[in-house]
C-alpha cells in the first residue's frame, strides 16, 4: 500500500479557459469522468487544453477558442500537492506561470515562471517539465537515443516522454505510427522510456553508459588525434620512440662534451686574456718610451743645429777679432786731427768723431780671442756629445721598434 | 765675377736676421768716412758742378792691401764680386736689395 502511495501520481481537479467575455470551467475532474456529446462540442478540446496546460507543444486552434480565450488555468495535484498551472493559449513559448495553491487561491500567491520547453536555455528560469519531475518525485534521469550504440548521444528524460504514455491522441490511436514511431530517435527515446517506467532502466547504469560514453567519444578522439600524428611522424620519415632516445640521450652527451669545453675554454680565455693584458701594457710602455726617445731625438737634433749655427758665429766672430787686431796693427795713429769739411768747411775735429766709436786696445782683443775660440772648442765638444747621445738613441729607438713589432 | 757663398756663411745669425739697416745709417756712414779722413786713407775732391768725390788715397790703397786676414780678404772677395753694382742708379739697387730682403 505504501509502496502505492510512493508512486508519482497526477491528479487533475479544475480547468477553467479564461477568455475575453467569460470563463469556461470544467470542475470535478479529480474522479472518473466519462465525456459525451454531439461531435464538435468540445470534447476533445478539454482534453487537448489538458495536454496543454501539461506542457504540450501546441494547442489546437478551434475556432471558438481562438475568439474567446486568454489562457487556461488548470488545477492539479503532484503527489498529493496542490498546483495551477497557467498557460498562453495563443503563445506557446510564453513562460508557464504555476501558483502554489487551488485556482481560487491564486490572487493570494506569487506564480513562479518556468520556461514552456528546452529551446531556452535554463539560466534565469527553470524548466517546466523540471518542475513537474521533481514534484513527482521522478529522478532526474538521462537516457540513450541510440542505445545499441556504444558512444551514443544522451539526452534527458523529460515529462513529456513520460505523459505520453498516459494521453494518447485520439487520431493517433488508430494509427499504425502511434507514438510517433515512424521517427527513429523518437522511437528508441520511446523504447528507453518505457523500459523506466517499468524500472528496467537502471539509472546508475544509465549514469555509467553515459560516462562510459562520453569517454569512448574521448578516446575516438586520442584515436584521431593518434592516427594523424603518427601519419604526420611517418610522412616526415621520424624515427621510433626509442631510437629517438637513444638520439636524445647522445645529444645530451655531446652537450654535456660541449658544456666542459667552453668551461674549459673559458678557463683558457681568462688565461689568455691576462697575457693579453700584459702585452698590452708591455706595448703601452715601449710605445711611450719608443716616443719619448723620438722626441728627445729631434729635440737633440734642434740643439744640434743651434750648436752649428752659434758655431760658425764663433768662428766669423774670431775673423773679425783677427781683423780688428790686424787693423790695430796697422793703422795705429791717427795722421791729423783736424779737417775742414768739404761742403761747409766747418772744422771737424778727431776726438768729436771718435765719441761716436768704442776703441778697444790689442789686450783686451787678444783676450776676447781666446775666450771666444774658447767657447768654440766647448760648444764642439758640446755638439759631439749631443750627437753621441742621439746616436745611442738612434740605436735605441731601432731596438724597441724591433719589440714592439714582436710584440705586435 | 762670381763667387760662391761659403757653407761656413749659409745658417748663420747674419744670414737669418742681415743688418741691413746699418747700411741706411747715414751719420754711421759719415762718421766712417770722417774716421778714414783722420787716417789718411781717403781724398777729398770738388768737382767743378759743386759735387764731393771722395776716394781712397794711395796710403789707403796701400794699407788696404796690405790687410790679409781672413775677414778682409773675404771682404775683398766679395767687394770685388759686387762691383758691377756701381753702374745701377741707388734708388734702383735700393729696389733690389729690399726685393731680396722681404722675399
Amino acid at each position: 500500500m505504501n509502496k502505492k502511495m510512493m508512486l508519482p501520481h497526477i491528479l487533475l481537479c479544475k480547468l477553467i479557459l479564461v477568455g475575453t467575455r467569460k470563463n469556461y470551467e470544467v470542475s470535478s475532474l479529480s474522479r472518473l469522468n466519462i465525456i459525451y456529446g454531439d461531435s464538435g462540442t468540445g470534447k476533445s478540446s478539454i482534453l487537448n487544453l489538458i495536454d496543454y496546460a501539461l506542457g504540450a507543444k501546441v494547442v489546437f486552434n478551434y475556432p471558438e477558442i481562438q475568439e474567446i480565450a486568454k489562457y487556461i488555468l488548470l488545477e492539479i495535484k503532484l503527489n498529493g500537492k496542490i498546483y495551477t498551472i497557467k498557460r498562453d493559449v495563443f503563445d506557446s513559448g510564453k513562460d508557464i506561470e504555476v501558483f502554489a495553491s487551488a485556482i481560487d487561491g491564486i490572487d493570494d500567491v506569487f506564480s513562479k515562471k518556468y520556461y514552456s520547453n528546452y529551446n531556452k536555455k535554463a539560466d534565469e528560469l527553470e524548466y517546466f517539465s523540471d518542475f513537474l519531475l521533481e514534484n513527482l518525485g521522478v529522478a532526474n534521469v538521462k537516457i540513450k537515443k541510440a542505445p545499441t550504440k556504444e558512444d551514443s548521444a544522451i539526452s534527458r528524460l523529460s515529462f513529456r516522454d513520460i505523459f505520453k504514455y498516459c494521453y494518447l491522441n485520439q487520431d493517433s490511436v488508430g494509427s499504425k505510427y502511434i507514438l510517433e514511431s515512424n521517427d527513429w530517435t523518437v522511437r528508441n527515446k520511446n523504447q528507453e522510456a518505457f523500459k523506466y517506467l517499468f524500472n528496467l532502466l537502471d539509472s546508475s547504469i544509465s549514469q555509467l553508459q553515459a560516462e562510459l560514453s562520453e569517454a569512448k567519444v574521448q578516446r575516438d578522439d586520442i584515436i584521431r588525434k593518434h592516427k594523424t600524428i603518427s601519419s604526420f611522424l611517418r610522412d616526415t620519415q621520424l624515427e621510433g620512440y626509442e631510437s629517438l632516445m637513444n638520439v636524445r640521450s647522445k645529444i645530451d652527451d655531446e652537450i654535456s662534451f660541449i658544456k666542459q669545453e667552453i668551461s674549459k675554454l673559458n678557463s683558457e680565455m681568462i688565461s689568455d686574456s691576462d697575457d693579453h693584458d700584459q702585452l698590452r701594457e708591455d706595448i703601452g710602455e715601449h710605445d711611450a718610451m719608443l716616443q719619448e726617445l723620438i722626441s728627445q731625438n729631434e729635440i737633440n737634433e734642434l740643439h744640434i743645429r743651434n750648436n752649428i749655427i752659434l758655431k760658425k758665429e764663433y768662428a766669423l766672430d774670431i775673423h773679425k777679432i783677427e781683423a780688428s787686431l790686424e787693423v790695430a796693427e796697422k793703422i795705429s795713429v791717427p795722421t791729423q786731427y783736424s779737417f775742414d769739411c768739404p761742403l761747409c768747411s766747418t772744422p771737424i775735429l778727431v776726438n768729436d768723431v771718435k765719441v761716436n766709436f768704442e776703441e778697444y786696445d790689442k789686450l783686451s782683443l787678444e783676450k776676447e780671442l781666446r775666450s771666444v775660440k774658447k767657447r768654440l772648442k766647448e760648444v764642439d765638444l758640446l755638439i759631439q756629445n749631443i750627437k753621441d747621445e742621439n746616436k745611442d738613441i738612434k740605436i735605441d729607438i731601432v731596438n724597441h721598434k724591433r719589440i714592439l713589432r714582436k710584440l705586435r | 765675377m762670381l763667387i760662391d757663398i761659403k757653407e761656413s756663411e749659409i745658417n748663420t745669425l747674419d744670414s737669418f736676421y742681415p743688418a741691413y739697416r746699418e747700411l741706411y745709417k747715414f751719420d754711421n756712414v759719415k762718421n766712417i768716412l770722417q774716421l778714414l779722413q783722420f787716417q789718411g786713407l781717403l781724398e777729398i775732391a770738388k768737382e767743378s758742378n759743386g759735387d764731393v768725390i771722395i776716394i781712397s788715397s794711395e796710403n789707403g790703397k796701400l794699407i788696404a792691401s796690405s790687410l790679409c786676414s781672413v775677414y778682409f780678404n773675404r771682404v775683398k772677395e766679395i767687394s770685388g764680386a759686387i762691383k758691377p753694382l756701381h753702374t745701377i742708379s741707388f734708388s734702383s739697387l735700393r729696389d733690389s736689395i729690399n726685393s731680396l730682403l722681404y722675399e
